[in-house]
Protein backbone atom coordinates (compact mmCIF):
# COMPACT_ATOMS: atom_id res chain seq x y z
CA UNK A 1 0.00 0.00 0.00
CA UNK A 2 2.90 2.44 0.45
CA UNK A 3 3.37 2.53 -3.78
CA UNK A 4 -0.52 3.60 -4.03
CA UNK A 5 -0.05 5.62 -1.28
CA UNK A 6 2.72 7.63 -3.05
CA UNK A 7 1.66 7.47 -6.45
CA UNK A 8 -2.04 9.05 -4.89
CA UNK A 9 0.27 11.62 -3.72
CA UNK A 10 1.67 12.23 -7.04
CA UNK A 11 -1.29 12.26 -8.83
CA UNK A 12 -2.54 15.09 -6.85
CA UNK A 13 1.10 16.93 -7.29
CA UNK A 14 0.47 16.40 -11.00
CA UNK A 15 -3.24 17.74 -10.52
CA UNK A 16 -1.91 20.98 -9.45
CA UNK A 17 0.88 21.58 -11.94
CA UNK A 18 -1.67 20.83 -14.33
CA UNK A 19 -4.23 23.37 -12.48
CA UNK A 20 -1.27 26.25 -12.32
CA UNK A 21 0.02 25.56 -15.81
CA UNK A 22 -1.39 29.02 -16.79
CA UNK A 23 1.82 30.91 -15.70
CA UNK A 24 3.28 28.39 -18.39
CA UNK A 25 4.75 30.23 -21.44
CA UNK A 26 1.60 29.38 -24.00
CA UNK A 27 3.94 27.53 -26.42
CA UNK A 28 4.46 24.77 -23.81
CA UNK A 29 1.44 24.65 -22.24
CA UNK A 30 -0.47 22.32 -24.39
CA UNK A 31 2.73 19.81 -24.11
CA UNK A 32 3.05 20.24 -20.23
CA UNK A 33 -0.19 19.51 -19.54
CA UNK A 34 -0.96 16.82 -22.45
CA UNK A 35 2.41 15.02 -20.82
CA UNK A 36 1.16 15.44 -17.15
CA UNK A 37 -2.04 14.41 -18.42
CA UNK A 38 -0.93 10.60 -20.04
CA UNK A 39 1.65 9.74 -17.14
CA UNK A 40 -1.49 10.62 -14.63
CA UNK A 41 -3.64 8.35 -16.98
CA UNK A 42 -1.04 5.41 -17.01
CA UNK A 43 -0.50 5.80 -13.16
CA UNK A 44 -4.43 4.64 -12.60
CA UNK A 45 -4.28 2.19 -15.37
CA UNK A 46 -1.14 0.32 -14.48
CA UNK A 47 -1.52 0.74 -10.28
CA UNK A 48 -5.17 1.23 -9.98
CA UNK A 49 -6.65 -0.55 -12.13
CA UNK A 50 -4.06 -3.09 -11.43
CA UNK A 51 -3.81 -3.96 -15.46
CA UNK A 52 0.46 -4.04 -15.05
CA UNK A 53 0.00 -6.89 -13.74
CA UNK A 54 -2.63 -8.65 -15.47
CA UNK A 55 -1.85 -11.25 -18.26
CA UNK A 56 -4.79 -11.07 -20.22
CA UNK A 57 -4.19 -9.71 -23.76
CA UNK A 58 -6.99 -7.19 -23.57
CA UNK A 59 -4.92 -5.58 -21.24
CA UNK A 60 -3.66 -3.20 -23.78
CA UNK A 61 -6.79 -1.88 -24.77
CA UNK A 62 -7.05 1.14 -22.31
CA UNK A 63 -3.39 2.15 -22.50
CA UNK A 64 -4.15 2.12 -26.28
CA UNK A 65 -6.86 4.28 -25.62
CA UNK A 66 -5.58 6.74 -23.50
CA UNK A 67 -2.45 7.20 -26.45
CA UNK A 68 -4.50 7.59 -29.01
CA UNK A 69 -6.90 10.47 -26.99
CA UNK A 70 -3.96 11.81 -25.95
CA UNK A 71 -2.03 11.96 -29.29
CA UNK A 72 -5.09 12.71 -31.51
CA UNK A 73 -5.96 15.86 -28.92
CA UNK A 74 -2.40 16.94 -29.54
CA UNK A 75 -2.41 16.20 -32.79
CA UNK A 76 -5.52 19.17 -33.03
CA UNK A 77 -3.45 21.61 -31.60
CA UNK A 78 -1.12 21.58 -34.12
CA UNK A 79 -3.82 22.37 -36.68
CA UNK A 80 -4.65 26.07 -34.91
CA UNK B 1 -8.41 -28.88 -0.16
CA UNK B 2 -6.58 -26.37 -2.40
CA UNK B 3 -4.66 -24.27 -0.31
CA UNK B 4 -3.92 -21.71 -3.75
CA UNK B 5 -7.76 -21.01 -4.04
CA UNK B 6 -7.70 -19.43 0.04
CA UNK B 7 -4.99 -17.51 -0.45
CA UNK B 8 -5.21 -14.04 -0.96
CA UNK B 9 -4.19 -11.94 -4.48
CA UNK B 10 -0.76 -10.32 -4.64
CA UNK B 11 -0.30 -7.19 -6.55
CA UNK B 12 2.95 -8.90 -7.43
CA UNK B 13 1.17 -11.96 -8.90
CA UNK B 14 0.34 -12.28 -12.61
CA UNK B 15 -3.32 -11.99 -13.18
CA UNK B 16 -5.62 -12.14 -15.55
CA UNK B 17 -8.12 -8.44 -15.94
CA UNK B 18 -9.26 -7.91 -12.73
CA UNK B 19 -13.02 -9.10 -11.59
CA UNK B 20 -15.44 -10.12 -14.16
CA UNK B 21 -14.37 -9.86 -17.77
CA UNK B 22 -17.91 -8.67 -18.70
CA UNK B 23 -17.05 -5.45 -17.10
CA UNK B 24 -14.32 -4.95 -18.80
CA UNK B 25 -16.31 -5.22 -22.62
CA UNK B 26 -18.25 -2.51 -20.53
CA UNK B 27 -15.11 -0.70 -20.07
CA UNK B 28 -14.04 -0.65 -23.23
CA UNK B 29 -17.35 0.33 -24.70
CA UNK B 30 -17.33 3.25 -22.26
CA UNK B 31 -13.62 4.80 -23.29
CA UNK B 32 -14.39 4.11 -27.05
CA UNK B 33 -17.57 6.69 -26.78
CA UNK B 34 -16.09 9.38 -24.33
CA UNK B 35 -12.64 8.87 -26.73
CA UNK B 36 -14.80 10.07 -29.43
CA UNK B 37 -16.34 12.87 -27.42
CA UNK B 38 -13.18 14.06 -26.74
CA UNK B 39 -11.78 13.82 -30.52
CA UNK B 40 -14.83 15.42 -31.75
CA UNK B 41 -14.53 18.20 -28.73
CA UNK B 42 -10.78 18.69 -29.92
CA UNK B 43 -11.48 18.71 -33.84
CA UNK B 44 -14.19 21.14 -33.06
CA UNK B 45 -11.68 23.54 -30.88
CA UNK B 46 -9.46 23.42 -33.89
CA UNK B 47 -12.09 24.87 -36.47
CA UNK B 48 -13.52 27.75 -33.72
CA UNK B 49 -9.72 28.42 -31.47
CA UNK B 50 -11.09 32.06 -30.38
CA UNK B 51 -14.62 30.49 -29.51
CA UNK B 52 -13.56 27.87 -27.36
CA UNK B 53 -10.44 30.16 -25.35
CA UNK B 54 -13.20 32.85 -24.51
CA UNK B 55 -15.57 30.63 -23.69
CA UNK B 56 -13.35 28.39 -21.58
CA UNK B 57 -12.45 31.78 -19.68
CA UNK B 58 -15.95 31.27 -18.12
CA UNK B 59 -15.16 28.42 -16.68
CA UNK B 60 -14.22 27.84 -12.49
CA UNK B 61 -10.65 26.01 -13.59
CA UNK B 62 -10.37 25.60 -9.12
CA UNK B 63 -13.84 23.82 -9.13
CA UNK B 64 -12.18 21.46 -11.87
CA UNK B 65 -9.14 20.27 -10.10
CA UNK B 66 -10.77 20.34 -6.81
CA UNK B 67 -13.37 17.72 -8.32
CA UNK B 68 -10.22 15.74 -9.88
CA UNK B 69 -8.72 15.65 -6.45
CA UNK B 70 -12.01 14.14 -5.87
CA UNK B 71 -12.05 11.50 -8.19
CA UNK B 72 -8.17 10.41 -8.07
CA UNK B 73 -8.71 9.94 -4.35
CA UNK B 74 -12.02 8.28 -3.88
CA UNK B 75 -9.89 5.88 -6.23
CA UNK B 76 -7.18 5.71 -3.96
CA UNK B 77 -9.76 4.95 -1.44
CA UNK B 78 -11.23 2.12 -3.64
CA UNK B 79 -7.75 0.53 -4.13
CA UNK B 80 -7.72 0.57 -0.37
CA UNK B 81 -11.22 -1.66 -0.12
CA UNK B 82 -9.25 -3.97 -2.08
CA UNK B 83 -6.20 -4.20 -0.29
CA UNK B 84 -8.70 -5.26 2.19
CA UNK B 85 -10.82 -7.60 0.93
CA UNK B 86 -7.81 -9.08 -0.58
CA UNK B 87 -7.00 -9.72 3.33
CA UNK B 88 -10.22 -10.87 4.34
CA UNK B 89 -11.17 -7.81 5.88
CA UNK B 90 -14.60 -7.39 4.79
CA UNK B 91 -15.62 -4.31 7.08
CA UNK B 92 -12.65 -2.37 6.29
CA UNK B 93 -13.26 -2.76 2.62
CA UNK B 94 -16.83 -1.48 3.15
CA UNK B 95 -15.48 0.96 4.88
CA UNK B 96 -13.25 2.24 2.35
CA UNK B 97 -15.81 2.08 -0.42
CA UNK B 98 -17.89 4.45 1.60
CA UNK B 99 -14.92 6.60 2.24
CA UNK B 100 -14.83 6.78 -1.87
CA UNK B 101 -18.52 7.12 -2.26
CA UNK B 102 -18.29 10.24 -0.11
CA UNK B 103 -15.97 11.86 -2.04
CA UNK B 104 -18.32 10.51 -5.38
CA UNK B 105 -20.76 12.37 -3.83
CA UNK B 106 -18.80 15.56 -3.31
CA UNK B 107 -18.26 15.53 -6.69
CA UNK B 108 -21.24 15.33 -7.77
CA UNK B 109 -22.07 18.48 -5.35
CA UNK B 110 -19.60 20.77 -7.20
CA UNK B 111 -20.35 19.35 -10.33
CA UNK B 112 -24.04 20.52 -9.83
CA UNK B 113 -23.44 23.83 -8.21
CA UNK B 114 -20.74 24.79 -11.45
CA UNK B 115 -23.85 23.76 -13.85
CA UNK B 116 -26.55 25.30 -11.76
CA UNK B 117 -24.28 28.43 -11.68
CA UNK B 118 -23.46 28.41 -15.51
CA UNK B 119 -27.41 28.41 -16.19
CA UNK B 120 -28.21 31.42 -13.99
CA UNK B 121 -25.44 33.18 -15.99
CA UNK B 122 -27.82 32.23 -18.91
CA UNK B 123 -25.45 29.52 -20.07
CA UNK B 124 -26.78 26.40 -22.19
CA UNK B 125 -26.10 23.82 -24.55
CA UNK B 126 -27.32 25.93 -26.66
CA UNK B 127 -24.91 28.93 -26.06
CA UNK B 128 -22.17 27.93 -28.55
CA UNK B 129 -20.48 24.93 -29.73
CA UNK B 130 -17.88 25.11 -26.88
CA UNK B 131 -20.62 25.15 -23.95
CA UNK B 132 -22.77 22.12 -26.23
CA UNK B 133 -19.63 20.15 -25.31
CA UNK B 134 -18.96 21.30 -21.84
CA UNK B 135 -22.30 21.04 -20.81
CA UNK B 136 -23.06 17.46 -22.29
CA UNK B 137 -19.93 15.81 -21.45
CA UNK B 138 -20.09 17.11 -18.27
CA UNK B 139 -23.42 15.86 -18.00
CA UNK B 140 -22.41 12.54 -19.59
CA UNK B 141 -19.73 11.99 -17.58
CA UNK B 142 -21.97 12.91 -14.43
CA UNK B 143 -24.23 10.10 -15.09
CA UNK B 144 -21.50 7.76 -15.07
CA UNK B 145 -20.34 8.67 -11.42
CA UNK B 146 -23.95 8.27 -10.56
CA UNK B 147 -24.01 4.41 -11.86
CA UNK B 148 -20.11 4.19 -10.46
CA UNK B 149 -21.97 5.23 -6.77
CA UNK B 150 -24.59 3.08 -7.22
CA UNK B 151 -22.52 0.03 -7.91
CA UNK B 152 -20.15 0.92 -4.85
CA UNK B 153 -22.45 0.93 -2.94
CA UNK B 154 -24.14 -2.40 -3.94
CA UNK B 155 -20.22 -4.07 -3.44
CA UNK B 156 -20.02 -2.03 -0.04
CA UNK B 157 -23.16 -3.56 1.05
CA UNK B 158 -22.33 -6.66 0.48
CA UNK B 159 -19.05 -6.57 1.75
CA UNK B 160 -20.29 -5.48 4.74
CA UNK B 161 -22.56 -8.52 5.69
CA UNK B 162 -20.12 -10.78 4.48
CA UNK B 163 -20.39 -11.52 0.97
CA UNK B 164 -16.95 -11.32 0.16
CA UNK B 165 -13.41 -13.24 1.06
CA UNK B 166 -9.81 -13.29 0.54
CA UNK B 167 -10.39 -16.09 -1.58
CA UNK B 168 -13.62 -14.88 -3.21
CA UNK B 169 -13.76 -11.00 -4.14
CA UNK B 170 -14.09 -11.06 -8.18
CA UNK B 171 -17.21 -8.54 -7.29
CA UNK B 172 -15.01 -6.24 -5.64
CA UNK B 173 -12.44 -5.74 -8.10
CA UNK B 174 -15.40 -5.62 -10.69
CA UNK B 175 -16.82 -2.81 -9.18
CA UNK B 176 -13.40 -0.97 -8.34
CA UNK B 177 -12.94 -1.99 -12.45
CA UNK B 178 -15.29 0.58 -13.06
CA UNK B 179 -15.13 3.65 -10.94
CA UNK B 180 -11.44 3.45 -12.07
CA UNK B 181 -12.82 4.04 -15.01
CA UNK B 182 -14.71 7.17 -14.42
CA UNK B 183 -11.73 8.52 -12.47
CA UNK B 184 -9.57 8.08 -15.87
CA UNK B 185 -11.98 9.87 -17.91
CA UNK B 186 -12.08 12.70 -15.66
CA UNK B 187 -8.31 12.84 -15.81
CA UNK B 188 -7.98 13.54 -19.58
CA UNK B 189 -11.90 15.51 -19.67
CA UNK B 190 -10.58 18.11 -16.96
CA UNK B 191 -7.42 18.99 -19.35
CA UNK B 192 -8.95 18.98 -22.12
CA UNK B 193 -11.69 21.29 -21.36
CA UNK B 194 -10.83 23.22 -18.63
CA UNK B 195 -6.85 24.10 -18.99
CA UNK B 196 -5.81 23.62 -22.31
CA UNK B 197 -5.79 26.67 -24.85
Amino acid sequence: MKLATALWVLLLILTALTTQSAVIAAGFLVPFVLVMTYIKGQVVIDHFMGLRHATSRLRWIVPAWLLVVVGGIAYTFTLS
Amino acid sequence: MNIAATLPASHDQPRTLPGDLAIWFFIFAELLVFGVFFLAYAFARARNVELFDASQLQLDRISGAINTALLISSSYFVVRAVDRIRHGASHACAGWLVAAMTLGGAFLVLKLTEFAGKFAAGITMSTNTFFMFYIGLGFFHFMHVVLGMIILGWVAHKAWRGGYSAANHAGVETGASYWHMVDLVWIVLFPLIYVMH
